[in-house]
């Protein structure tokens, strides 16, 4: 919830400024949480750019530190954003006002302090850089650079060029990239985050301020005040997973290239709720099915950010932005990968020149002559460059893939080697492409699991808990098994199979002794008790733990499944095991 | 409907607690979250499907957020008492377990899932109480509960023996049988909210762990 702060004192008194009711002792401020919440989240403040608008700005003049708070600009979730004139260097700057309720201890206000000075280390000409952060008066702040213009959703009314917006949002991207490759996920894009300054400019707001519940960040920014959800990750809307990627704000950029092409974001509920849900359980609507006139190559690009599943995205910001520089200069994309004809006929469409001498190509093989001609090498040349970008676009994949270190990184990134030393057998590429391969292969990961809608998240394989909630067993480093007590977490026993790396643990026997588990060439079942494995069989195995009972029947045929005792206090036994289907 | 009314009832104080956190007085927080879970059960955005996508207790967090933010109507809270009630509560036990909670600096959304995790917890043992109670065993539980997760034994399992009249190797047995079917009720709790089976170990980790965090 809102709650301003003012930049003078509290009032002495505990009565609300504007309903009147009777504040509650421990908060601050002259409004109440009702009337702050009214206040901050009034239609007209709610996503306010944070650069100078057109309206009369307010004569409110006030001191504060070295700075003149000049009016008030923006209301949004981390506090109030003041146009102020910094004393001691005399220019104008935005400053904004953080909400303190949100930095109760000295942890928070030290990762605030941590996380600000890592966003003030980006310098990039399209994002809006920050200058200093301090608290005065209790009240904590930082100052940026004033962009002077609205944000990207009042741009986006003025109606300009398509070919204009994409060129922004390129810009945006790379941005964005940037401060990826420097550890930063901004988290938050949206348009009211993307100033667009008087000469068509980009830039990038609040990097890496707004973040979301994180349980290892120890605080929440504008957790407490969320606007719309629309261009929200699925994966932060439901919590599929607790760890966060670059693959969120990929989601992010997708997002408003769809509202740039369709007028609208993917998804809009009558209610924020409702978004929420269309976020989390629905596709969005095809961009052509709201605009007809959507190229075709631009709505497959923003329909792959949007994918439900991290990994199938784009791999950076940075190949996304690639994707739309190809688009503008009517090369085939990235996003969907064209059949030679395809590719031909696709390439001819922009380049009508070329087509004829194609058409006539095609019209020579039909005949009699097979053409060595000027035509034929020229269509051949055309075809060789896409097939050439198309492989390095797979070996900058698999790049971003090896630098994620997400999981399913190395067969899926050798999988794309190996699809772009086919498309250009040129010495460069092949270089290139093997370098990588080197680079790739010592990982230690798990193949790729597609993320379907009823498949657990890749990090629930990872971990598991004996029936009496004594031990949780965890995978760390892709190789190590470790074996911790419950509750305290202290380690028990840790084993591992080196050439073996873990793609999944199975269960506990009921006992709560052994441990079955999916390694990439073997199924293993350890001894938790002494970390000695103590049965083996190559393949991934499905495993199933029963308990004997005594047979009053004929005994069953040796069927493949793994048996264990549970009555405690003797040790499990294995008798048989099982093939996957 | 019914189920779904008593996973909200279930899930009512950490959403309470969650609003009275971020500075809203005990009437507006109750209001807060009683408007929220009467829209949700009202317009079935929480059907079973919608229940197991994801993890449900982020969910419901977020969302809860976004209603904070912008769906309250000021008016609501001037019609209190007015509507009808679809999920109910004790608003005046919530606030006296609000009050009596250690004041903790931790964020709002890592004392959300703290509280969610105790509930769970918390139910999860109630259930096999009550189980023990069904048996004519309730002093048999008494005994053992401390063997529970989260439990700090005072008596040696000899000692508790010799209470119950068993031999020490019979207590290491019982000791061992209730801590798995608390595991179990507690395994079919969270797999309600879980979107699929092999999430709840990992689900159930994290809980475990932030309970022990406070």
């Amino acid at each position: 919830m809102g709650r301003c702060h003012d930049v003078n004192p509290p009032s002495p008194s505990r009565t609300c400024r504007e309903c009147g009711l009777e504040i509650a002792g421990e908060l601050r401020g002259t409004t109440c949480p009702r009337c702050s919440l009214r206040l901050a989240l009034s239609p007209e403040a709610e996503d306010s750019p944070i650069g100078a608008t057109s309206e009369k700005p307010s004569t409110v003049s006030r001191f504060f530190g070295d700075h003149e708070l000049l009016n008030e600009i923006a209301r949004g979730g981390m506090g109030v954003v003041y146009r102020a004139r910094q004393l001691g260097l005399n220019r104008v700057v935005a400053l904004k006002m953080v909400q303190s309720h949100h930095l109760l201890s000295d942890e928070a206000r030290l990762r605030f302090r941590v996380e600000i000075e890592a966003v003030a280390q980006l310098h990039h000409p399209h994002i809006v850089s920050l200058y200093e952060s301090g608290e005065h008066d209790g009240a904590h702040y930082f100052t940026m650079r004033l962009v002077e213009g609205g944000d990207l959703s009042t741009y986006l009314q003025q109606g300009h060029r398509l070919e204009d917006l994409i060129r922004l949002l390129m810009k945006v991207c790379r941005a964005v990239h940037y401060a990826h490759q420097r550890g930063i996920l901004h988290r938050d894009l949206k348009p009211s985050n993307i100033l667009v300054d008087g000469q068509g400019e980009p830039h990038v707001a609040d990097f890496g301020l707004a973040k979301s519940v994180d349980q290892d960040s120890g605080f929440t920014f504008t957790s407490s005040v969320l606007g719309s959800p629309s261009y929200m990750a699925p994966e932060q809307a439901s919590g599929h997973t607790r760890q966060l990627t670059t693959a969120i704000d990929v989601y992010g950029l997708g997002a408003m290239l769809y509202q740039v092409l369709t007028g609208t974001p993917p998804f809009r509920g009558a209610t924020p709720i409702e978004t929420l849900r269309q976020v989390v359980d629905q596709d969005p609507a095809p961009p052509r099915s709201l605009n007809p006139r959507v190229d075709p190559d631009l709505a497959t690009i923003a329909l792959k950010c949007l994918n439900k599943a991290p990994l199938a995205r784009y791999g950076s910001a940075e190949e996304l932005a690639r994707d739309l520089e190809r688009w503008l200069a009517g090369d085939p994309i990235q996003a969907r990968p064209l059949g030679r004809l395809t590719t031909t006929w696709r390439w001819g469409r922009r380049h009508p020149l070329a087509t004829t001498l194609g058409a006539a190509l095609v019209l020579a093989l039909a005949g009699v002559v097979v053409a060595t001609s000027v035509a034929a090498v020229r269509v051949r040349q055309a075809e060789k460059r896409a097939e050439a970008q198309l492989a390095n676009a797979r070996v900058s994949e698999a790049r971003a893939l090896r630098l994620r270190g997400a999981w399913g990184g190395r067969s899926e990134g050798l999988r794309l080697l190996r699809e772009a030393a086919t498309l250009d057998t040129s010495e460069d590429l092949q270089l290139e492409a093997r370098n990588e391969v080197l680079a790739l292969l010592p990982r230690t990961d798990m193949p790729f699991v597609v993320a379907r809608p009823d498949a657990p998240s890749a990090a629930a394989w990872l971990v598991r808990l004996d029936p009496a909630l004594e031990h949780e067993a965890r995978v760390e480093a892709g190789t190590s098994i470790v074996i911790r007590a419950l509750p305290t977490g202290d380690v028990l026993r840790r084993f591992s199979a080196p050439s073996n790396a873990v793609t999944a643990l199975d269960h506990f026997s009921p006992n709560g002794r052994f441990l079955a588990v999916q390694h990439t060439d073997h199924t293993i079942v350890w001894d938790v008790t002494t970390g000695e494995t103590c049965w083996s069989r190559p393949g991934s195995l499905q495993t199933a733990w029963h308990t004997p009972r005594r047979a009053s029947g004929p005994r069953p045929r040796p069927l493949d499944f793994i048996q264990a005792a549970s009555c405690w206090p003797s040790p499990g036994r294995i008798t048989r095991y099982v093939s996957s289907t | 409907m019914a189920a779904l009314t008593e996973l909200c009832r279930h899930y009512w104080f950490p959403l309470y607690a969650y609003a009275r956190r971020h500075g809203c007085d005990v009437h507006l927080a109750q209001d807060l979250t009683q408007e929220f879970f009467g829209r949700l059960l009202e317009k079935n955005y929480l059907g079973v499907a919608d229940r197991r996508r994801g993890r449900f207790r982020w969910f419901l967090l977020t969302a809860f957020k976004c209603f904070m933010a912008n769906e309250w109507d000021r008016s609501q809270a001037q019609k209190r008492g007015g509507g009808s009630e679809i999920v109910s509560f004790d608003g005046m036990a919530a606030e006296e377990r609000y009050r009596l909670e250690p004041e903790d600096a931790a964020n709002a959304d890592l004392l959300y899932d703290r509280r969610w995790a105790s509930d769970l917890l918390d139910n999860a043992r109630n259930q096999l109480k009550q189980e023990f109670a069904d048996a004519d065993r309730a002093a048999r539980f008494e005994h053992l509960e401390a063997y529970l997760p989260g439990g700090e034994p005072t008596l040696s399992q000899a000692e508790v023996g010799k209470a119950l009249g068993l031999t020490e190797g019979t207590v290491k047995q019982e000791v061992f049988k209730i801590r798995r079917r608390y595991g179990e009720l507690l395994r079919e709790a969270v797999a309600q909210t879980v979107a699929h089976p092999d999430e709840v170990d990992e689900e159930i980790s994290y809980l475990i762990d932030v309970v022990s965090q406070s």
